[in-house]
């Protein structure tokens, strides 16, 4: 097996260097609490027989194992519901019509050149097998600017300080440090931890938390540059003033400081990426591209899921008309949704079935607003980022493209919280978008009059979906993931829900690697 | 009418000040009851019960409706399938609620007793099985 490569080195080479540099006890502590996912680019031999495999669902994890398994040679057909490939990657635009279950259906009104992603809408720099992907398949990528300390942090509640403001994110990461270190040192320096610290060990911490923090001579801290001015820096004739910091107090009792783990995420830290011109561009770049060897049966439903010693025997129906026809093959890679498979007939075994069921799906909703003036850059400066407030809608996403343009569309945020998602997605589309938009001229007053129209998806009604992803908890990730990730029979599983990465596509590529490796082996072995 | 007005004139309609105090807990138990439907369930089960796709009606039941409140808890409980478990997401009171205003609202009535908090406390799933 090849050494696992982290940034081109190998593993070995990398904790050859590190420890070197650092102590070889430093040396595995910065390689296991790394970031980066354990993607490797798999590299097969080509058969030389054509093992068929029915692959069901055009999602990543489908589209990936689609890909790597044509370059090995495999004759793939792939079984997709939805007139498109993508699943959850998916890009909406002006024109797109979306029908949601329960038959409410709306068009996107907005300019040529705007979008909602209104699933995945980012990738994490330590993503790397998306980005290998975006890079071999030619997808231009463009840096999606998560973190943005002009952007605000704002809480509604008057009964707690510093409700009702926008505070620039800026002002709370500053005041964070300066108080903090300004509590700490100056229990430090009147003695209070002796006991803990020793002499240089408390000159060096001192020392620290005056740089960190901030902090004066006398360990006080009074604000500084990177929290803002009242009156900026201009021409000769104009001095700066600084700002100043919120109390202790206020600071803590606002409780804003809950944000800061938004903030400094894993998952949010830079660098983080978006396809330029939609999410889409990777779905549809895997297909065009001249190495992607499947069929595509777009428009037909996965209706039954039967298998014998012999093979797989998959009924799919047109999606409209419900004609039906039958797809054969030596195995079949299933990477439908739990939440819409466990209803598909199947002979599963009993253990397989009761899995399916287990595996409930989180919601979430996102809003579309389209803004005739992009406000908040021309009036605030906020370029990119992302405003965080509590109450019913959690965040408002500026865009990363189309900066100092004419107009902009904002992604009203989807919560994680299931029961905020649960509350907009059980609205109409036309009353999710009045919602976020109230919300976000709560934060921008500009926001009512530049309005023009919005588009809104609630994952729990989007059908072949029925839900964002898939929710585990402690026991049912222990007790039913190590089911599905073993076939049953000729029948592979694969899907963002069996990955240690949910809710994220690189968890869908990771998770469709491996039953591909599975299914490649068995192929190559003729079993 | 949006949730939050259909809330209020539950509120507004009621005479809460001039009923006896359990009528004033049972019509604040039923308005929770809506309260929760509303803004909960009916992300799936659609507005009025009527459901759609894979989510099944509640209007007019006829397994609510036999089964009552104590089997609309276990659902609310445990979940099934595209159902999410609410362990995490309700307090034993907002059980309580819903389990026991579905069987006898959007067209449902029954004759299943109703379920109480000590039942529900007991029932409920332990914090690991719990998404
Ligand atoms: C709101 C939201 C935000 C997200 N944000 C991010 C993000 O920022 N970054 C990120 O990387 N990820 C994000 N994700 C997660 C990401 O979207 C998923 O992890 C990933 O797209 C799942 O891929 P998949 O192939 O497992 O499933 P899917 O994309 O769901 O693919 C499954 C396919 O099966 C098809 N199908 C279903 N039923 C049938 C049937 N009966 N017959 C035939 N075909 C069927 C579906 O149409 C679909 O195409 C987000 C998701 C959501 C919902
Ligand atoms: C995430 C979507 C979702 C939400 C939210 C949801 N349900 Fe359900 N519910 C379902 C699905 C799907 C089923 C059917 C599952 C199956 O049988 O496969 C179901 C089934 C039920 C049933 C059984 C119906 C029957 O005919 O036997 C009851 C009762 C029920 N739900 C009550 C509720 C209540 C009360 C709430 C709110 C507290 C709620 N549900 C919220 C998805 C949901």
């Amino acid at each position: 097996m090849k050494q696992p490569t982290v940034a081109g080195m190998t593993r070995r080479r990398l904790v050859a260097a590190f420890g070197a540099a650092l102590g070889s006890g430093l040396a595995t502590q910065a390689l296991s609490a790394g970031l980066v996912s354990d993607f490797q680019p798999p590299d097969f031999d080509r058969l030389d027989r054509a093992p068929r495999v029915v692959i069901l669902g055009a999602g990543i994890a489908g589209l990936v194992s689609a890909f790597e398994l044509g370059r090995a040679g495999f004759d793939c057909v792939i079984i997709e519901a939805r007139e498109r490939v993508g699943g959850r990657s998916w890009t909406v635009r002006g024109g797109d019509r979306f029908t949601e279950i329960g038959g409410a259906s709306q068009t996107c009104g907005f300019d040529p050149g705007h979008y909602l992603n209104p699933g995945p809408w980012r990738i994490p720099y330590h993503h790397r097998g998306m980005l290998h992907y975006a890079r071999r398949l030619g997808v231009a990528v463009q840096p999606l600017i998560q973190n943005n300390f002009a952007a605000y942090v704002r809480h509604g509640d008057t009964s707690r300080p510093l409700a009702g403001r926008n505070l620039p994110q800026r002002m709370l990461v500053a005041d964070y440090f300066g108080r903090t270190a300004e509590m700490l040192a100056s229990c430090i320096d009147r003695g209070m931890l002796d006991d803990v610290l020793d002499p240089p060990l408390k000159a060096a911490v001192l020392a620290g938390l005056r740089a960190s923090g901030c902090l004066d001579g006398d360990y006080a801290y009074r604000g500084n540059v990177y929290r803002g001015w009242d009156v900026p820096p201009g021409g000769a004739g104009q001095p700066p003033v600084p700002s100043v910091p919120f109390s202790l107090r206020d600071l803590f009792a606002s409780n804003l400081v809950s944000w800061l783990p938004e903030i400094f995420d894993g998952q949010h830290q830079p660098t983080l990426f978006e396809p330029v011109g939609g999410m889409d561009r990777m779905p549809t770049g895997f297909v065009a591209s001249p190495e992607f060897k499947a069929r595509l049966r777009l428009g037909r439903e996965v209706a039954e899921i039967r298998q014998d010693d012999n093979g797989v025997r998959i009924v799919h129906r047109d999606a409209a008309t419900g004609g039906t026809e039958v797809e054969t093959g030596d195995y079949c890679l299933c990477t439908i949704p739990a939440s819409v498979l466990y209803r598909i007939p199947a002979d599963f075994p009993a253990d397989i079935r009761t899995a399916l069921a287990g595996i409930p799906y989180g919601a979430a909703s996102k809003v579309g607003l389209q803004f005739a003036r992009r406000f908040w850059e021309e009036d605030e400066a906020i370029y990119g980022g992302i405003t965080y407030m509590d109450g019913s809608l959690r965040g408002i996403a500026y865009p990363s493209h189309g900066f100092l343009g004419a107009k902009g569309v904002l992604q009203a945020e989807y919560d994680l919280d299931t029961r905020a998602a649960l509350e907009y997605s059980a609205l109409s589309p036309a009353d999710r978008v009045q919602r976020a938009l109230n919300v976000a001229n709560r934060i921008h007053l500009q926001a009512l009059d530049s309005f023009e129209n919005g588009f809104s998806v609630a994952w729990h009604r989007v059908p072949y979906t029925h839900g964002c992803y898939g929710l585990w908890s402690a026991d049912s990730r222990a007790r039913l993931m190590p089911v599905l990730t073993r076939p049953a029979g000729r029948v592979h599983f694969a899907g963002e829900h069996l990955s240690y990465l949910p809710a994220w596509q690189e968890g869908a590529l990771l998770s469709g690697l491996e039953a591909t490796a599975a299914i490649y082996q068995r192929g190559r072995l003729g079993q | 009418m949006t949730v939050a007005r259909a809330v209020r004139a539950v509120l507004a309609l009621s005479l809460l000040g001039a009923l006896p105090a359990h009528a004033q807990n049972d019509q604040a138990a039923a308005a929770d009851g809506l309260r929760l439907y509303t803004t909960l369930c009916q992300a799936c089960h659609m507005p009025d019960g009527a459901g759609a796709g894979p989510y099944p009606k509640l209007r007019d039941n006829p397994t609510v409706r036999r089964a009552g409140p104590a089997y609309v808890a276990q659902w609310v409980l445990f979940g099934y399938g595209a159902m999410i478990p609410f362990c995490n997401l309700l307090t034993v009171d907002e059980v309580v609620d819903i389990a026991n205003w579905l069987p006898s609202h959007l067209g449902n009535t029954t004759a299943a007793p109703p379920v109480d908090p000590e039942a529900i406390r007991a029932q409920w799933p332990s914090p690991a099985s719990c998404p």
